[in-house]
């Protein structure tokens, strides 16, 4: 069921572009006239040390900060009329999880942004989140109370209400951060799975030396966008070394020289 | 002599009030003052009961560990782990007032407290209760009261500078420091709790509040190291305890709300023109944007390269007005050239084949 | 003989009706507060709430040359002074390098200390200004002086917050639990979040006469905080809080009435205090005693067991 001009999009468009980027919260911008752009399918890790300006990345694009200056293109148009095709996973610890509501509930709040004012979701919505759990092998604790949830099953949560959103551009933040090796190897295989259905993800990520594991492509950011590409492109030492001013983390496998 | 003691009083209390309140300010907690200012009301009349003799030092002493066992209370609240710190402070300082409340009119305290006072205390009778020891008049109690808590506060101070400051600014890195923040916190605690006791009676709640957080907040605005947030807090509070009492006497009704709005007023006053407040930080914000906007049209061009300045625009995303003001900024001051004709912008410096 | 309830004091019911229904509206209200840790901004509003009734009063009786207390008058004047008390300090806090606590204390002290100022002012004006002798009462309280339009109002008021809580439910929810993501859905942040401010002020505004601006606070937070302990669902959360307010309210009017010298406020913040530590000790999960026993539970069990708990 396709309403509304905003899902239509063509093939070979970008789904992602970003031009001139800045957002500023104090005397430095966080973010410093970024330009960023991803093909549909593409499977793209943000990296670059703390205070780079990863999440924000996300959030400006989003529209989900004030920004200073830039132009944002989802699927060639402004993310306004697009916000069905986009789904939005915040760092897991940016809420409480001592909030009085329960796993079903969460994911429900993915259809929100269908459902237009006042309405409630209904049947069929319920229907679409518990499918989404199913897909997280979660459905079991529908019922939770999300205060009793393990790290890596608040991730699950979390990745399931984007799932309900039916969505075409992924922006993720630290999807994989304090989560169990079974929950990382799940997230991972739906990231693979959903790139490999052409849809776009945009992932903040700090285990560097997953990222070739997990992902094809990397934006190196530093406040200013420092290099796109795919893996094999972009990820290597001397990019990194710069990136990271000569200290890059330990556990980077050596990647091809630069 | 009468309005002599009153002034020395509102004087006293205005300092203890202003330099205890900074490190509340300073460490997220103003609001403590506000449940204290509430929670000690209980103990003032159930120490009264008590002691039934209202010039005994042992009532401020009895009310001030209300205050401490406010502070205990919404520590143990929130460590059972379900209700966080404001909503704990949130329930526990309104039902101790409500106690007091209902114990000042059940006339437990008989003639000594009066419901009136609880808010506004009664600063204009206070220099009429002397304090006497011996036989000879050395004052109003009030004023040894208050006295006694700023000798407290700024003996605290003086001697725990360092700590304070640790534990306020980097509780973590006091705790690993090796000095218990928590027992300095609490001893810290009881001294604003005794403050508050101490000044209650002439100040009542609001005044007391009102010193504590306005002047240090106001003081913040103007100037960045502790010790000259404390000294420019104990001005302020000074200041506005004068006018307050000035603008009262001259319009003849109590001073605790003449002296909570002046505090008030220099703290507008502050947020307009110290260089720290509202209209002077938006200042110098919106020149670092105007900067910022300069660069980042020279940002998007490449050295010998014009672009169309419709393209330029559209990347930046601004609306049309806002970016002609920048490129007309930017061609007086940074040297980008804007060829009218063409319709496009490129840098000035080293522009090969021009 | 009649039946007991011919004998009731109909101004008895009356007061009981809008101590019930302030208590329910401000126990729902207070959830979202409460929720978004910002229990303490209903006590800024409600001080504030001072200036602005005295503030109505005067300007009321400036131009017309007659004020009376009543609700219709008053109400405005508390929206507008508490609106602005909460929007100040919103600004100070995110323009200056004073945190939320600082500003709002500042707010409460500038707005609570300038309503007293006027109130005394007021008080001191000769002839004398009619009417000003009641509203003294909003500093405590004085939940026996309601008047059949003061009850209405308190329907009107307290009804329509509810509606639009109920209108809005799901966008409420999502913007409390998760803002980021809200926005992320084009929500209005903005808009939710002055929503929930002018929901928390109408609250706040209705309650100041039963229970006084001091202790308005406890209205929004106890019960709320109460009712947290028993769910974890936020429907069922915002329904008990009211419940519990409700019955506060409702005891708080009873108990007072009954026993001549005791004022309404304080009672009632007392029976709130009463359910939530009841509720803090006894609640089935979350309670105290609950935790304490299932600590001991799992400190019984044999390491190696307990370590497989998730």
């Amino acid at each position: 069921m396709i309403q509304g001009s905003d899902l239509n999009f063509r093939a070979d468009q970008p789904a992602l572009d970003v031009e001139g980027l800045t957002v500023t919260y104090g005397k430095e911008p966080a973010l410093w006239n970024a330009d960023l752009r991803l093909d549909r399918g593409s499977l793209a890790a943000v990296v670059g040390p703390n205070g780079a300006g990863k999440s924000t990345l996300l959030k400006a694009a989003l529209g989900v900060v004030p920004r200073v200056s830039g132009r944002v293109r989802v699927l060639g148009e402004d993310p306004a009329r697009r916000r069905r095709l986009v789904a939005y996973v915040p760092q897991r610890t940016s809420v409480d999880w001592d909030f009085p509501t329960s796993v079903l509930d969460v994911v429900l709040m993915g259809t929100y942004g269908q459902l237009g004012w006042f309405r409630r979701p209904g049947r069929k919505e319920r229907a679409l989140a518990l499918h989404s759990l199913e897909q997280m092998e979660m459905a079991d604790l529908a019922g939770r109370q999300i205060a009793e949830l393990s790290g890596g099953q608040q991730q699950r949560v979390f990745l399931a209400r984007a799932l309900v959103q039916d969505a075409e551009v992924y922006f993720m933040d630290e999807p994989f951060a304090g989560v169990d090796a079974v929950t990382e190897q799940s997230i991972a295989s739906l990231m693979g799975h959903l790139a490999h259905r052409g849809k776009t993800i945009l992932s903040v990520h700090h285990d560097l030396a997953t990222v070739p594991r997990y992902f094809e492509h990397a934006v190196l950011l530093n406040r200013a966008v420092q290099a796109v590409g795919t893996i094999k492109e972009v990820f290597h030492r001397g990019n990194l070394d710069r990136l990271y001013g000569g200290r890059v983390p330990a556990g980077v496998p050596d990647l091809a020289p630069s | 002599m009468i309005e002599f003691w009153t002034l020395a009083i509102a004087a006293v209390t205005a300092l203890a009030c202003a330099l205890s309140g900074t490190f509340l300010v300073l460490k997220r907690e103003a609001l403590v003052s506000e449940g204290l200012a509430h929670a000690v009301l209980p103990g003032i009349v159930i120490a009264y009961a008590l002691i039934g003799d209202r010039t005994s030092p042992l009532l401020l002493v009895g009310a001030a560990a209300m205050g401490l066992v406010m502070i205990l209370a919404v520590q143990a609240v929130r460590r059972t782990g379900v209700v966080d710190a404001t909503a704990s402070l949130g329930v526990v300082f309104p039902a101790l007032f409500s106690v007091g409340v209902l114990l000042t009119s059940m006339d437990l305290a008989g003639t000594y407290f009066h419901a009136d006072c609880i808010i506004e205390g009664n600063l204009a009778l206070a220099p009429l209760d002397r304090l006497e020891v011996g036989g000879r008049d050395l004052g109003p109690r009030a004023f040894w009261s208050v006295s006694v808590a700023l000798l407290l506060v700024t003996g605290f101070v003086a001697l725990l500078f360092k700590e304070l400051k640790l534990l306020t600014f980097d509780p973590e890195l006091a705790a690993s420091l090796g000095f218990r923040p928590n027992r300095v916190h609490l001893a810290w605690l009881a001294v604003v709790s005794f403050t508050v006791v101490a000044s209650f009676e002439a100040a009542g709640s609001i005044l007391v509040v009102a010193l504590m957080i306005a002047p240090p907040a106001a003081a913040v605005l103007w100037v960045d190291d502790v010790r000259h947030i404390l000294g420019l807090a104990g001005v302020l509070g000074l200041v506005s305890a004068f006018a307050g009492h000035e603008l009262g006497m001259a319009m003849d009704i109590a001073p605790a709300g003449p002296m909570a709005t002046s505090a008030g007023a220099l703290f507008l006053g502050s947020l307009a023109l110290a260089p720290r407040g509202i209209l002077m930080k938006g200042r110098a914000h919106r020149h670092l944007l105007a900067r910022m906007e300069v660069d980042l049209v020279a940002a998007r061009l490449r050295p010998g390269a014009p672009r169309d300045l419709e393209s330029v625009r559209g990347e930046l995303g601004w609306s049309p007005r806002r970016f002609d003001a920048v490129v007309a900024r930017a061609v007086s001051g940074a040297g980008l050239v804007h060829d009218a004709a063409a319709g496009t912008l490129h840098l000035a410096a080293r522009q090969p084949g021009s | 003989m009649s039946a007991p309830w011919v004998d009731l004091d109909p101004t008895l019911v009356v007061v009981a009706a809008g101590t019930t229904t302030v208590g329910a509206v401000s126990g729902a209200l207070g959830c979202f507060a409460y929720l978004r840790r910002q229990g303490l901004v209903g006590d800024v509003v409600s001080h504030s709430a001072l200036l602005g009734v005295v503030g109505a009063f005067v300007l009321v009786h400036a131009i017309t040359g007659s004020a009376s207390r009543s609700l219709f008058i008053l109400v405005p004047g508390a929206l507008v002074a508490g609106t602005a008390a909460l929007m100040l300090a919103r600004s100070v806090s995110i323009r200056t390098r004073l945190n939320d606590d600082a500003s709002l204390g500042v707010m409460l002290s500038i707005f609570f200390g300038g309503g007293l100022f006027l109130l005394r002012w007021v008080q001191r004006q000769s002839p004398p200004i009619a009417g000003h002798t009641g509203l003294e009462d909003y500093i405590f309280g004085m939940a026996a002086a309601m008047t059949r339009a003061d009850l209405w109002m308190i329907f009107a008021l307290g009804g329509g917050a509810l509606v639009v809580l109920f209108l809005m439910w799901k966008e409420l929810k999502v913007f409390t639990f998760d803002p980021d993501f809200a926005r992320s859905q084009g929500l209005p942040s903005r808009l939710l979040d002055t929503l929930l401010m002018g929901l928390l002020v109408a609250g706040v505004v209705i309650g100041i006469q039963t229970v006084g601006v001091i202790l308005m606070i406890a209205l929004l937070v106890t019960p709320a905080a109460a009712a947290r302990q028993w769910t974890s669902s936020l429907s069922t959360m915002a329904l008990l809080a009211a419940a519990f307010g409700a019955v506060a309210g409702a005891g708080g009017a009873l108990l007072s009435a009954s026993a001549a010298s005791l004022p309404t406020g304080p009672v009632v913040v007392l029976l709130a205090t009463t359910i939530f530590l009841l509720s803090l000790l006894l609640a089935p999960r979350r309670g105290v005693i609950a935790r304490a026993r299932a600590r001991r539970v799992l400190r019984d069990v044999p390491p190696r067991a307990a370590g497989g708990a998730s």
